[in-house]
């Protein structure tokens, strides 16, 4: 007989309880289902009672770190709260020294929170813009006031121009330069020859300032420059300064302007005065002319300048002679004259001082840092020539310029994106005042350092 | 569960769900810091909504034991276990920045990926396969009842076979009338039948899984069968037809459990992993926060 | 002695047959016909039971109906009225408010099906019915029982046992045809079916209820008892209706005819009653009501009901409220069978379904969540199996569909299979596990299920013994939840509770086209 299927046929083929009855697939699903739990805690139940921590750890520590990986309690500590072992401040302030940032600022942020960790062999110092904007981007301080910027967001959009170079400001320096006019071919350079010169004869990184300089006076290469011919706004250590290649030397007299500039006084005499001020310039001159007196007494007898008779008045005598002091007395006046009118004048700001023969010279102030809050190492900036950021200087005609390149020089290489150069805050500022550093506390030795605990 | 038309809500909410997030983690994340980091206050919120997820998903296997309370339809769980399970993924990246981390978190995101992956695979499979069952397997019974059933093949094989045998055994002694011959063989009719069962198919039927069956081949059953008949007289034919349709029950239960193997295997691999991920998830949120 | 006379003939040994002369001695046996009992001569023996001895079994086949002589009988249901569960009760306080939680959880409300008859009694096949409570009575000298079975073939009902040492004739349904027929028995059954049965099973009537007992004393004077044979038709579609019927013993089919054929509403039994439309409605049958096998009602007259009616308005419009529920679901029925062409569902019997629970074989994975559900929500034993013949992309599961003409319902010999005022077939806890309904069940949507629980041990009286029982089980649409499980519990959007036509109307449709086509 054929086979017939029918729905009752067929549903009276099956068991009833079929669906009760275990079954391989159920059965490997339930026993998989409590193997791998059980694999997953036993997996960490091996690194807990091995107390080893490192599996947690969110990525490799920093470069500067890494020598401390098996040292988690460095950082982390377990006693802080119920349950909490995050790394603390006091921890790290154990080996590193945060300075303050600024007394009146609002908030203190935990080292942490801009230096965190655990993110692969990166640089820890170079911490991103949020956290310096998380104050800066809407300036307010404890005191309320505050003279700086409100608004920063970062360098490439809203970073304001350079102080220095904001309106209504000038170059503080009272020694008149005409760089234009330096820069000019055919100059008349020492010793009657014609140089044209460039920016290296006079500026050079104060590190390299002991070498030979070219329009120098030979002499006094290696003094340092005085004390007050230098003025700037921080408390730069003069002695880090004067090492560093970051910033130019100063060019003083000595190094730069004595070849060319020379301080004779009188026509008799071949000397220069001493680049001084007058108190010292003043002896400087008597005792030369009494030097030359004495050596030539001759002169003591001085003849009528025709060209000096003036109408109305008697007609002096042919000759006078005259004593030596009184030689020198007239002949210092006549040169002093010179120096304070014409020779010293070309550069300097001379102001007479009441009560005093002598004239006064206005301090020089020459700034050898504009920018005390950031850092700018002209050695870093080797690949462009000087005239490219301090394009001004080929045209300035008065000392007043700042030639100073201005924030869009800069920008010009330091924007943001990854085909230009750092932008980020921590590339020209540091959060942590540099002036109130301490030394560091040396907290390991190496053979901890090599055996460590996780 | 075929992904069709109706999922569109799920589809739309989902994509909003994913869109937001993206949103989101350009916004606040990218620009934040490079390689920033799950602790984040973005970051947090982008692991928690994306543990939960997980979690949603892992308590589907819960529901699924307990059919009848009325905590919302089994349809309803399991739509929202493709989603939302589907979208945990993107929201676990975001939490992480696209970082495969080292030590628990390179762990958890292997499993992770493990996980989503035999998911999206075994999702694929429940789209297609029952199509595929249903076509191919005319003749389907219960996966858990096929040794039952095949036993009653057998049993229906075994009694097709007897009353053939005996039908033609009594034909063959109403022609030789009432006197017993003890050396009358069974009729020779229905020895080919005979012997082809013994041979062919009860062996074929005992284990259907053995190779080298000519019967675990359709086209070759077939000739089989068609040689068959050329033995045995037509009376018996409609024996070989019935012979011939078990045999290709047999078959296609045979193809049906391989086929319910594929249809239900991969949970073998998705749900202890899964498990597991869910653990160390735990441990990660507990000791990520802790340190 | 029932009859004195018959003392000295009745120590004739337990099964030897009744000579006829013995037998027209018993006042019941006055009209029958000698020649009749001569020629059957076999057709009734003598049965002597001893105290104790079990008469006949619940749910066993027979043939014979006994009449008592001598001595008392208990009849009792030794099924323990429970449903099935695979799993026992909860005992313990956490197990059972543990039992209480998940029930809540899984939202089993009440049962929100209408009840006409808040059924008090257990119809059987016995002169008197078993209270639910205590299923147990009491059966004397002079008493029929075993009726159904004996004209009908149906299963012994209930369990009859001999309290005391009986004498009964055992007799087969040629002679109880015969007596049926007879003035004098049919008095005395009469009488007996006023005395013990009516009352109950008026008070069963739920809009009777309500009555006091000196109306029913007066009802029960008016009712007259008829008699039916198989296929006779009770009361046609169109007569005018007077009067209302309770089915005493068989099963009535009621049915409406349209053009085109007939439709079946219900199979009615023992216990039920019908033709309050006819007579509320105050004119013409609304439906046919034939006698499916051999059928005895008690007929009350359009007169007293109408007096009844009067002097209890609340029976009214109780009675009303029925009647218009009952003319609205049989329209129902009507509108839908008059719709949609459904030729090519015929090869599977899917147009006698009112309500399928098909599987789309695309989206099922197999998984067998909805038969885990099913289980779940019945205590442990599954109303569904995921097997069964294939319709379209679609299984159709073995899970009962509700059928238009319930065949299920045709002998059950206690009645407990049977609908209320809603679609579901349900079964009823007093289920003997004849398993009549399963084998008539043309799908196999009924299953028999044994289950151990505890019962009377006759030979240890007062003590229980632990018994395998087997009852049957159907799926009941899960109606006290808003959904069927199988369907809610569905991860796939598989499973679907359909009513057949509207589901696959579009189907359909298209297919007669290309059936059409093809013909061509």
């Amino acid at each position: 007989m054929p086979r017939t299927r029918t729905t009752k046929k067929l549903a009276q083929r099956i068991d009833l309880d079929y669906f009760k009855r275990p079954n391989p697939l159920r059965r490997w699903k339930l026993w998989l289902s409590v193997a791998a739990p059980a694999v997953a805690l036993l997996w960490f139940a091996w690194y807990a009672v091995r107390s080893d921590r490192s599996v947690y750890s969110a990525g490799n520590l920093s470069s500067a770190h890494a020598v401390l990986t098996t040292q988690c309690s460095a950082c982390h500590v377990s006693q802080l709260g119920f349950y909490d072992e995050r790394p603390i401040d006091q921890k790290c302030l154990a080996c590193h020294d945060g300075p303050m940032h600024h007394a009146t600022q609002a908030f203190m942020p935990s080292c942490a929170s801009c230096h965190t960790d655990h993110r692969g062999a990166i640089r820890l110092a170079a911490t991103g813009d949020a956290n310096c904007t998380q104050c800066h981007a809407d300036l307010s301080t404890r005191g309320g006031s505050t003279s700086f910027v409100r608004n920063i967001n970062d360098f490439t959009s809203d970073h304001p121009e350079f102080a220095v170079l904001r309106a209504g400001r000038a170059d503080p320096g009272t020694i008149r330069l005409n760089h234009d006019r330096h820069l000019q071919p055919n100059l008349l350079g020492p010793d009657g020859s014609r140089v044209q010169m460039t920016c290296t004869d006079c500026h050079r990184a104060a590190a390299d300032a002991a070498g030979p300089w070219p329009y120098g006076d030979g002499k006094s290469q290696r003094a340092p420059p005085a004390k007050d011919a230098i003025a700037n706004e921080s408390r730069t250590d003069e002695a880090t300064l004067a090492a560093s290649r970051a910033y130019m030397a100063p060019a003083t007299y000595a190094r730069t302007c004595a070849a060319c500039h020379t301080l004779q006084f009188d026509k008799r005499l071949a000397d220069s005065v001493p680049h001084d001020k007058p108190e010292v310039i003043h002896p400087f001159v008597i005792a030369q002319l009494q030097a030359y007196i004495a050596k030539h007494p001759a002169d003591l007898r001085v003849p009528r300048d025709p060209g000096r008779d003036l109408p109305e008045k008697p007609i002096p005598s042919d000759y006078r002679l005259l004593t030596p002091p009184q030689w020198v007395a007239e002949r210092a006046s006549e040169d002093e004259e010179l120096l304070w009118r014409k020779t010293c004048k070309q550069c300097h700001t001379l102001n007479s001082e009441p009560g005093s023969a002598l004239p006064r010279v206005a301090a020089s102030n020459i700034t050898a840092r504009y920018m005390p809050h950031a850092n700018f190492d002209h050695s870093q900036h080797g690949l462009v020539g000087c005239t490219s950021c301090h394009a001004a200087a080929m045209v300035s005609q008065q000392s007043s310029d700042v030639l100073l390149p201005g924030i869009a020089t800069c920008r010009a290489c330091h924007r943001a994106g990854p085909e230009a150069a750092e932008s980020r805050c921590f590339e020209c500022h540091t959060y942590h005042d540099p002036a109130q550093r301490k030394p560091m506390h040396s907290n390991f030795s190496l053979p901890e350092l090599q055996a460590g605990t996780r | 569960m075929r992904i069709d038309r109706t999922h569109k809500g799920w589809l739309i909410v989902s994509l909003a769900i994913f869109g937001v997030s993206l949103l989101l983690y350009g916004l606040y994340r990218v620009p934040a810091a490079k390689g920033s980091m799950g602790g984040t206050a973005m970051g947090l919120w982008f692991g928690s909504v994306g543990f939960s997820f997980m979690i949603f998903a892992g308590l589907l296997g819960a529901r699924k034991r307990v059919p009848v309370y009325r905590f919302g339809r089994a349809q309803t769980w399991m739509r929202g276990h493709l989603w939302l399970g589907l979208l945990s993924m993107p929201l676990i990246l975001f939490h992480s920045g696209f970082r495969y981390g080292h030590g628990l978190t390179a762990l958890l995101m292997t499993l992770l990926i493990a996980v989503v992956a035999s998911g999206v695979f075994g999702a694929m499979l429940q789209h297609y396969m029952p199509r595929v069952i249903t076509r191919e397997v005319s003749m389907e019974t219960i996966y858990d009842e096929i040794a039952h059933v095949r036993a009653q093949l057998l049993e229906e094989a075994e009694e097709l076979i007897k009353q053939a045998v005996d039908g033609e055994k009594a034909a063959a002694g109403a022609a030789e009338g009432d006197v017993a011959v003890v050396t009358v063989p069974v009729s020779d009719q229905a020895a080919p039948l005979r012997n082809f069962y013994e041979q062919e198919m009860r062996p074929f039927l005992e284990k259907p899984g053995r190779r080298g069956s000519a019967l675990g081949d359709a086209a070759q059953a077939r000739s089989a069968f068609s040689q068959l008949r050329t033995l045995v007289p037509a009376p018996l034919h409609t024996t070989i037809e019935d012979l011939e349709g078990i045999c290709e029950e047999e078959r296609q239960i045979t193809l049906q459990s391989q086929l319910h193997m594929w249809l239900h295997g991969w949970l073998l691999v998705h749900i202890p992993l899964s498990l597991a991920l869910i653990l160390l998830g735990a441990v990660h949120a507990v000791m990520a926060l802790r340190f | 002695m029932l009859f004195e006379e018959l003392k000295d003939i009745a120590r004739q040994p337990d099964g030897t047959p009744v000579a006829a002369e013995d037998l027209l001695r018993l006042p019941v046996f006055k009209d029958i016909s000698p020649q009749f009992l001569k020629k059957n001569a076999n057709a009734t023996v003598w049965r002597h039971f001893r105290r104790g001895d079990v008469v006949c079994r619940e749910g066993e086949f027979g043939s014979t109906a006994f009449y008592i002589l001598e001595g008392k009988a208990s009849v009792e249901l030794a099924t323990p009225i429970a449903h099935v569960k695979a799993r026992g009760r909860p005992s313990g306080l956490l197990a059972r408010l543990t039992s209480k939680l998940t029930s809540h959880l899984a939202a089993r409300g009440e049962d929100r099906r209408e009840e006409e008859a808040d059924r008090r009694s257990i119809p059987i096949d016995a002169p008197v019915d078993l209270s639910y409570d205590h299923p147990v009575a009491e059966l004397g000298p002079g008493e029929l029982f075993g009726e159904m079975t004996c004209m009908n073939y149906y299963p012994r009902s209930a369990t009859v046992r001999a309290e005391t040492d009986c004498t009964m004739l055992e007799m087969l349904r040629n002679v109880l045809d015969v007596l049926q027929k007879s003035k004098a028995f049919r008095a005395q059954l009469d009488e007996t079916y006023r005395r013990r049965a009516l009352d109950s099973h008026l008070r069963d009537v739920p809009i009777f209820r309500g009555l006091t007992q000196d109306f029913i004393d007066h009802l029960r004077g008016r009712v007259e008892l008829l008699r039916f044979a198989p296929g006779q038709a009770i009361c046609k579609q169109g007569d005018p209706a007077d009067s209302f019927y309770l089915v005493r013993l068989g099963f009535v089919k009621i049915s409406e005819g349209y053009p085109g054929g007939e439709l079946v509403l219900a199979y009615l039994s023992r216990g039920d009653y019908f033709g309050e439309i006819g007579l509320l409605g105050g004119g013409a049958r609304t439906a046919t009501c034939s006698a499916l096998d051999h059928v005895e009602v008690v007929r009350i007259s359009a007169e007293d009901f109408r007096a009844m009616v009067e002097k209890y308005p609340g029976v009214r419009s109780g009675l009303e409220r029925i009647a218009r529920e009952r003319e609205e679901a049989n329209r129902e029925r009507l509108r839908m069978v008059r719709s949609v062409p459904l030729e090519s569902f015929l090869a599977q019997g899917l147009m006698e379904a009112q309500s399928l629970l098909v599987l789309d074989l695309e989206k099922c994975t197999r998984c067998d969540a909805c038969v885990t559900a099913c289980a779940d929500s019945h205590d442990g034993v599954t109303r569904l199996v995921r097997e069964g013949l294939r319709f379209e992309n679609f299984l159709v599961a073995t899970s009962c569909r509700q059928c238009r003409d319930p065949l299920c319902m045709v002998g059950c010999p206690v009645g407990a299979i049977r609908r209320r005022n809603s679609l579901e077939v349900i079964i009823e806890d007093w289920c003997i596990g004849c398993g009549l309904c399963s084998k008539n069940c043309p799908y196999g949507n009924i299953n028999m299920h044994s289950f151990t629980a505890q019962a009377e041990d006759h030979e240890h009286p007062g003590h229980k013994k632990a018994v395998v029982q087997k009852k049957a089980t159907t799926c009941d649409l899960c109606t006290e939840h808003a959904e069927p499980s199988c369907v809610y519990a569905c991860p796939h959007d598989a499973a679907h509770r359909v009513e057949p036509r509207d589901f696959f109307a579009g189907t359909l449709g298209q297919r007669v086209g290309r059936t059409g086509k093809a013909a061509q």
